[in-house]
């Protein structure tokens, strides 16, 4: 049967299906799902962690929620958050730019070529 | 899917949800948005309906989903079907070792693979289903997203139901069995019958003569053969069946298997062909649309197919065409969920 099995590289390299009128908008959506899929299992991850830590009695089931953050701790986190946002921020204020430099100086850029 | 992982098993978990809700949330919302632009006007073919669904954003977005959702639960590289059994050699061939009845399942490694078989990876199954051990396992898996709230083969169950308000029966041909979802009800439904389940798919027929014997079932058993073209003789069967399995092939085929079914069946016996028919235009549309979406490549010819006719080129007096409800309440006309077309198309063999 082997001789007669489809030819599974031949069908992989075909392009993917484009189903937005613009194709980047395609990929945007591929990455937020690929996105969304790891922060489902990180979550999920975490919760069985949690169930976990509470069966083998590391943790009850409400130590979690109750907790508060020593004053180190608090810093630790809020350090954690600010560069999260600001990390996000980045991407819509212009921030988000590689530290590179221009590849070429003498070449001005131009739109939609690394402008 | 006790046999993967953690993060396996919860990213599966998480496409499964967004089958659902595609389903569930995203298909009525579409549906509502289409209606209403539809309004005022005259909609006759699956080509209007998409020319105006085609101008609205959501519609769009269903589409990727449809798309995408399949494409990672087989092929995602992390937590993929396919990648997650091929990670676990062991624990597939712990599920597929032979039954101990060796009369359970009779393979035929020389058979060739169909071509139409080979040209499509069809449900984006990648290599289809005849192309690694694990194949049958990995369509096991994927296949009760077709059932989103349930996440059991319930179609099934309520076809067998079905079957036995026709009769009873005693021997039964169960044509493009797969892993054995259709089979096993079957087989329960009429204890008295002998049930043969056939496929050319060999992975799916090792894990239906696996989980046929783990099950205690003693009436069905499972062998490797093209439905266009068995081995039996005339008028072995008094029922003839297969859910799911027109769609997926090419309109000759077709033809093929509906003489088949016509050569196989006694006189008098019942030929039921369990699959999909969509009528409306805006239904056709998507219908036809999600072949494209999800490699369903012989869907739309099937769907156009006049299988009143066809049945009639095979032998038969016709058939009968009505639809069947999956599931409680889904033929209802205020249905408000995307659901494949369910549909029977049946008929007696002249006494």
């Amino acid at each position: 049967m082997a001789a007669t099995s489809p030819s599974k590289t031949a069908k992989r390299d075909e392009p993917e299906l484009q189903l937005f009128q613009d194709p980047s908008t395609d990929r945007m959506a591929q990455m937020l799902l690929v996105m969304a899929g790891e922060l489902h299992v990180l979550r999920d991850r975490l919760k069985c962690m949690e169930f976990v830590l509470a069966e083998s009695g590391v943790l009850n089931a409400t130590q979690l929620d109750q907790f508060v953050p020593s004053t180190d701790q608090a810093q630790v986190l809020q350090r954690e958050r600010d560069a999260f946002v600001s990390h996000l921020f980045e991407v819509m204020d212009g921030r988000a730019k590689s530290t590179s430099g221009r590849g070429n100086p003498l070449v001005p850029p131009t739109p939609g070529h690394g402008a | 899917m006790s046999h993967f992982d953690r993060s396996t098993t919860a990213f599966q978990e998480f496409i499964g949800t967004l089958r659902q809700q595609w389903a569930n949330q995203l298909y009525p919302a579409l549906n509502n948005e289409f209606q209403m632009a539809a309004q005022g006007q005259d909609i006759n073919t699956p080509e209007e309906a998409g020319a105006l669904v085609s101008e609205l954003p959501l519609y769009h977005w269903f589409c990727f989903i449809e798309r995408h959702y399949q494409r990672m639960k087989y092929s995602d590289p992390r937590w993929g079907l396919a990648t997650a059994l091929a990670q676990r050699p062991d624990a597939v061939q712990a599920r597929l070792h032979p039954p101990s009845d060796s009369a359970v399942l009779k393979l035929d490694p020389e058979m060739p693979v169909p071509d139409y078989y080979s040209a499509v990876d069809i449900h984006q199954h990648p290599g289809n289903l005849v192309g690694a051990d694990f194949d049958g396992l990995m369509y096991q898996a994927s296949a009760t997203s077709i059932h989103p709230n349930t996440r059991r083969f319930e179609a099934h169950e309520r076809f067998a139901t079905w079957l036995k308000t026709q009769g009873n029966f005693h021997h039964v041909l169960n044509m493009g069995c797969g892993f054995g979802k259709c089979g096993f009800p079957i087989a329960r439904t009429f204890a008295q019958a002998q049930v043969i389940g056939i496929d050319v798919s060999a992975p799916c027929l090792r894990l239906a003569a696996r989980a046929a014997q783990e099950e205690g079932l003693p009436n069905v058993h499972f062998v490797q053969a093209d439905a266009a073209h068995t081995a039996y003789a005339d008028g072995s069967f008094d029922l003839v069946t297969s859910t799911q399995l027109l769609h997926e092939l090419p309109a000759d085929e077709i033809h093929q298997v509906l003489r088949e079914s016509y050569r196989l069946l006694k006189p008098g016996g019942l030929v039921v062909h369990l699959d999909f028919r969509a009528h409306a235009p805006w239904l056709r549309f998507l219908l036809e649309g999600h072949s494209v979406r999800n490699n369903e490549g012989f869907l739309p010819a099937f769907n156009r197919m006049d299988m009143v006719a066809a049945f009639a080129q095979a032998g038969f007096g016709g058939c009968s065409i009505e639809p069947f409800a999956e599931t409680e309440g889904s033929t209802d006309p205020d249905w408000p969920y995307w659901r494949f077309p369910w549909t029977l198309f049946w008929v007696r063999k002249p006494a």
